[in-house]
Order: C-alpha cells, then structure tokens, then sequence
C-alpha cells in the first residue's frame, strides 16, 4: 500500500468519524438532560479524529486531505435525516451534492 | 426560496469557517514538524512537546464552542456543508503560505461549492422551529 493510499484511506475514517460526533454534538443541543454524555462522546470521537488526522497529514497534503473529507457531508446528511429527524430537502440534498462534487473536482486535481 | 437568517447565526457561521480555516492551514504545518513515518506513541509524545499543537488545541476548543452555539439554533444538515466554504479559504491560504498551486479545475471545484452552499443557505436553517417549508 502506498503512502497516498494510507493517506487517503485514513481521512475517509476521519470522515466517518466526524459524521458520528457531529451527530452526538447536534444530540447535546436536543436533549439538554444528556448533554454533557453527548458532549463527552463527540470530544472523544473528535480527539480519536484528530489523532488519526495529524497521521493522515503526514502521508497526503492539505489540499488532498480537506476535501476528501467532503464524505463526511454525506455521512452527517444522512444521519441528520435518519437519527435527527431533521427535514433535509430535496434542495438540501442538490447542495450537498454539489458540494461533494467541488470537493471531489479539488481533491482529483490535488 | 430566500429566507431571513438570524444574524448572530450568520455571525456564528462565519467564525465558524474562519477558524476552520486557521486549524487546517496551521495543523498542516504542525503535522510537517513531527517525524515521519514514526510509531504512535512516538508521533503522540512528540506532538506535545511542539507548542504550535496547543496553538491547534486552543483554536479547536474556541471552534467547539462556537460550532455547539450554531447548532443551537440551526440544523445540523444545514450549518455543517456551509462550513464547507472553508475550502476555498484553505485553497487561497494554501496557495499564499504553503506554496500549494490552485488551477482551473480547482477553481471550477470551488465554483460548485459555493453554487452548493448556496442552494442550502436558502433552506429552512431549523427544521424543528414549525414553520420549515417542504420546499
């Protein structure tokens, strides 16, 4: 395996897990009586995030890594929609698709 | 389409962006100090002892803050990809300080992104305030 494909591989875990935290921290605003144990999972997973990131950084450059990260706008969508209830649209769902097609364009350009 | 945004969400979505923006710049130049290729326990140790990683701390602890303030009064659906245009600040500062090279495409990329954030920016921001359009 290759320096850039460890790399790569890396941030789409840094995305997954950045999914999941955003959703714990959108959970910690909802349910002010758990806040704090959502609060304390998002920080967790972002600290694992970050661990794994800086690694990542050593393999592929910013302007590599950053936008392959755009997979966790799809992750959080998703979740949002299905774990928090929330109305995305179908013009939500077109930015967000055009959001990860710039970020896609930067990254095979990177 | 276009809907009125509190103005202290906007204000929030703005820093939001910025300080997006300062971590990747100055975390990519932190992760550049550490050894290359080094086992965990060794990358972790020599992370701590580098000073611009309690710079990146910091800045992460303000972006925290700041980011559970937005989605307090915001979907998470909506305020998470407009911080995407973060990227295009990232594209300018890697191009200014890290000598990174920006063309064409990369621009096109940052044109959909912003056309992107747009389209959303022009939804309900809170879905759970009752009055959220079907659109």
């Amino acid at each position: 395996m290759t320096q850039t494909v460890t790399g790569v591989l890396l941030v789409v875990l840094c995305s997954i897990i950045e999914g999941i935290a955003q959703t714990s921290f959108k959970r910690s605003a909802l349910e002010t009586l758990r806040r704090a144990r959502w609060l304390s999972v998002g920080i967790a997973l972002f600290v694992v995030e970050a661990l794994i990131y800086t690694i990542a950084l050593q393999f592929v450059e910013v302007s590599t890594a950053f936008p392959i990260g755009s997979i966790s706008f799809v992750v959080v969508t998703i979740l949002s929609r299905y774990v928090l209830n929330e109305l995305v649209t179908g013009v939500r769902w077109i930015g967000v698709a055009l959001v990860v097609a710039g970020v896609t364009l930067l990254a095979v350009h990177a | 389409m276009a809907r009125a945004i509190p103005l202290n969400l906007v204000a929030r979505l703005a820093l939001a962006i910025g300080l997006d923006s300062a971590v990747q710049i100055i975390w990519k130049v932190a992760a550049m100090q550490l050894p290359h290729s080094a086992p965990l326990p060794s990358t972790v140790e020599a992370a701590l002892h580098q000073p611009i990683f309690l710079l990146v701390a910091a800045l992460f602890a303000w972006q925290l803050v700041n980011w559970l303030k937005v989605l307090e009064r915001s979907d998470l659906s909506y305020a998470q990809p407009i911080t995407s245009l973060s990227f295009v600040s990232v594209f300018a500062l890697s191009a200014l300080f890290l000598g990174e090279h920006v063309d064409a495409p990369k621009a096109l990329g940052i044109a959909l992104v912003i056309v992107g954030v747009w389209l959303i920016s022009g939804t309900h921001h809170d879905s759970r305030a009752g009055n959220a359009g079907t659109q």
